[in-house]
């Protein structure tokens, strides 16, 4: 495999990986709870869509009713236990969203049991396929992206841009913001606190059931189906500063690259070494848990971190 | 009276850290509140801003603030320009401004006002408000909460932590504010500044009033001068 080529492989894997963190910032950033149940939140929403999906044979209504279900469980989440717990250690905050965490993995078994769901692809694209001329790639073996990847890097792409256009030029953007760099300046000025904590709960929630719709058909419908993606995410969002959405999505694409090239290099180390015995694909997870921990350890802010404030 | 309180408590959980205060500011009037650290001043404001649970009757413009939010208080203009500034650091100067504005829906006006005010701040309008030095910083909040257009503006400590000629600036805006007839209620460390300009003020301790008057008569009166002035 080329060096292309795992790029090419790695630029949708990480727009998955930026997605969830994006989720994953938009809440922390904007209220400060670090959402260790975003994963399963969005897991849960995935199966509310199977069963719209069974029930009227509708794809796009069972996600839009999916999408509909992960917000509302999301500014749920937010106005019955957030409020009630408000002014929580970091350390109390993540031991009540670990709770929901299995609370949430535990109500999946109950009501959809443990069989896996199939689920079926948003789009069927034709793959791109490229031929290059052998002087930019000289194996002679042309690129290809699947159809579905081109789908995810797209909707990856319209979703961070439309974030980005919602804080960049509307008033409610504007008092997110607001809200995330200090909170007593937000209500003094007018700003509904509560209001603005629960948009950023459900429309973080809501990314992730997105999220889970566009891997459901490759992992299929589990109660587990969203653990990993959510370390990656994790990983994307601590690589890239917390408080910036920006920094989560790009740090899931530079992740995405990182891991598929990392896994090139280990498969042509393994080789020369004539320890063909070993799949690197083994090391992928090693190779996210170096990044967190170098990031944490070199610039535990994150690249793009903000300046003011170091909420992590 | 735009603003009367009676017997107005402010706690925090069993501590109460205002017991029963009855104060008001007149309609075209500069009221200080002046005491100690921890005498229930910010807690004052923060009540009356509707920041934290407050009990007892509070008046504004002949309403009762009882039950409405922090947001419904801003939109009537009763506006607070918060202690330690509270500005948004990594939002411009202008983007500031603007949040000001947020529950007004007109920037104009303010803007206009704000200009005059702090020429400074024009200037500087697209600037990173976290690079402002710390008296600009405080231009800016004042600046933020005028955008609110407000009919009562209270501040919390505008003169901490700033330079001395950075302490007359703010208070030259305070004259500047009740020359525009715009009520004020400001609590203050800086006991001499603060009864120099107030018509009024009231001294607390422990949450509780226990001085009134006007501010030049204060500022004559020995016991004053020796618990708050150190003179």
């Amino acid at each position: 495999m080329s060096i292309l080529q795992a790029i090419l492989l790695g630029l949708p894997q990480g727009a998955l990986y930026g997605l969830m963190g994006l989720g994953l910032s938009l809440i922390f950033g904007t209220t400060g709870v670090m959402n260790f149940a975003q994963g399963n939140s969005g897991m849960l929403g995935v199966f509310f869509a199977w069963s719209v999906l069974a029930w009227t044979k509708s794809l796009p209504l069972a996600i839009a009713a999916g999408i509909a279900a992960g917000a509302l469980l999301g500014v749920g989440t937010d106005r019955i236990l957030m409020k009630k717990v408000k002014g929580l250690t970091h350390g109390g905050m993540l031991i009540v969203t670990l709770g929901l965490l299995m609370a949430y993995e535990g109500l999946a078994l109950i009501v959809w049991g443990t069989e896996p769901l199939l689920f079926p692809d948003l789009v069927t694209l034709p793959p791109l396929i490229w031929t290059l001329p052998p002087s930019v790639n000289p194996d002679g073996i042309p690129l290809i992206v699947a159809g579905s990847d081109l789908f995810i890097l797209a909707l990856a792409l319209v979703i961070s841009l439309l974030f980005a256009a919602f804080f960049k030029f509307t008033k409610i953007g504007l008092a997110l913001k607001a809200r995330s760099q200090d909170e007593v300046g937000a209500r003094v000025v007018g700003i509904s606190v509560g209001a603005v904590d629960s948009l950023a709960w459900g429309s973080g929630v809501a990314i992730c059931v997105v999220l889970g719709t566009l891997v459901a058909p490759k992992t299929m419908v589990t109660p587990g189906m969203l653990t990993t993606l959510q370390l990656y995410g994790f990983t994307a969002a601590v690589f890239g500063g917390f408080s910036s959405l920006f920094g989560a999505v790009v740090g899931g694409v530079i992740l995405g690259v990182l891991e598929k090239l990392a896994s090139l290099g280990l498969d042509a180390l393994f080789a020369a070494t004539h320890a063909a015995n070993v799949n690197s694909a083994d090391f992928q997870l090693s190779v996210i848990l170096i990044v967190i921990i170098a990031t944490l350890a070199i610039r535990p802010t994150g690249i793009f971190a903000s300046r003011f404030k170091g909420k992590v | 009276m735009v603003l009367e309180t009676s017997d107005f408590r402010v706690s925090y959980g069993r501590i109460a850290a205002v017991k029963g205060l009855s104060i008001a500011v007149g309609e075209d009037e500069a009221v200080a509140v002046i005491g100690a650290n921890g005498a229930g001043k910010t807690s004052l404001l923060a009540g009356l801003a509707g920041l934290v649970d407050a009990s007892g009757g509070a008046t504004y413009k002949g309403a009762s603030l009882a039950g409405l939010s922090s947001a419904e208080r801003v939109k009537r203009g009763l506006v607070l320009c918060p202690e330690g500034r509270r500005i948004f650091p990594e939002l411009s100067v202008e983007e500031n401004l603007r949040l000001g504005a947020f529950r007004r829906g007109r920037v104009g006006p303010g803007l206009e006002r704000v200009n005059a005010l702090f020429p400074r701040l024009a200037e500087r309008r697209r600037q990173t408000a976290g690079y402002l030095s710390g008296g600009e910083q405080q231009m800016l909040a004042i600046g933020r909460a005028l955008m609110s257009e407000p009919e009562l503006l209270m501040l919390d400590e505008p003169s901490l932590g700033l330079a001395p000629v950075m302490v007359d600036l703010v208070f030259e805006t305070l004259a500047a504010l009740r020359a525009q007839h715009i009520p004020i209620l400001v609590v203050e460390q800086n006991a001499a500044k603060a009864l120099a300009f107030a018509d009024r003020a009231y001294i607390l301790a422990n949450g509780s009033l226990v001085k009134e008057g006007p501010g030049r008569e204060l500022l004559a009166d020995d016991s004053v001068r020796s618990a708050y002035l150190g003179i």
